[in-house]
């Protein structure tokens, strides 16, 4: 699964490049995400914004990258569509994550 | 006298479903292997064709998400990874979208389909769940959901009833 990194005001923001986290890519995503992460640093942010449906096994993968990240480096999600943003809800997983409407409030937010 | 079947006659011809929203007319019969690649194509052409006969986008939501849950757990618990066939119906009954998905895998444990009760979430970081989910999504976004066995087959019956600004 193709992934871009960035870094801003020094949060890493990690851009999902694919239009679906499903069963038939939940692996992949993971794995993926594991390859980019920085090690340094403190906070990472997850822009959903290219991810248009997201099933259980992608958000157990969602959970299984925070919990990757540790206790000490945060994950942040960042510019969910409607459909995303819904299944977030309804598991409440949204009070899990914290929920960014764009990646600029997301990393605007840790700069201040 | 006109002698023109009210159906054939010219004119007025909207969109199927477009004033309600419940994609009126859907019908459709698929066949597929139950892998995780199979049900992205099915439950994003499923999709496909009720957005195009008008379904509001709340019924597609809750349709492309139960029906890839419901395939999902198929592929991995009836099938247990043996990608079988699965066999999918879907028609409208009045205002309802009624959804038969058939497998002839391994029964459901203890001949019955899980409750689907939420992940204890306000639990720290490490112990996140990172399943459990799919029963709750199929329970919550649909109105009644049957499940039998009978023959060496598992039927699953789901009904997506339309909800208000769904």
């Amino acid at each position: 699964m193709e992934l871009d990194s960035d870094s801003l005001n020094g949060v890493q923001v990690i851009s999902v490049m694919a239009d679906r986290i499903d069963s038939a890519g939940a692996i992949r995503f993971k794995d993926a995400v594991r390859a980019v992460v920085d090690e340094d640093a403190p906070r990472v942010v997850l822009d959903l914004g290219q991810v248009a449906f997201v099933d259980s096994s992608g958000l157990g993968a969602i959970v299984a990258v925070m919990k990757f990240l540790g206790p000490e480096r945060k994950l942040d999600l960042a510019a969910l569509r409607p459909d995303v943003d819904k299944v977030f809800r309804l598991t409440r997983m949204d009070t899990v994550f914290g929920i960014y409407g764009d990646v600029d409030s997301a990393t605007r937010r840790a700069a201040g | 006298m006109s002698t023109v079947p009210r159906a054939a006659r010219p004119g007025k011809r909207a969109v199927p479903g477009a004033r309600t929203g419940t994609a009126a007319g859907v019908r459709l019969s698929l066949t597929i292997r139950a892998t995780p690649e199979a049900t992205r194509e099915a439950v994003a052409a499923v999709r496909g064709i009720m957005a195009r006969a008008g379904a509001a986008p709340g019924l597609l939501f809750r349709v492309e998400l139960v029906l890839a849950e419901v395939l999902n757990n198929i592929g991995e618990h009836a099938y247990g990874g043996a990608g079988g066939r699965v066999w999918l119906k879907a028609r409208m009954e009045g205002d309802a979208l009624c959804v038969t998905i058939a497998d002839r895998g391994k029964p459901m444990p203890g001949g019955e389909m899980p409750e689907g009760v939420l992940p204890d979430t306000e639990v720290p970081c490490e112990r996140q769940p990172e399943g459990g989910f799919g029963w709750y999504l199929i329970h919550s976004q649909t109105d009644a959901v049957q499940y039998s066995r009978s023959e060496g087959q598992n039927t699953l019956g789901l009904r997506f009833a339309p909800r208000s600004g769904a």
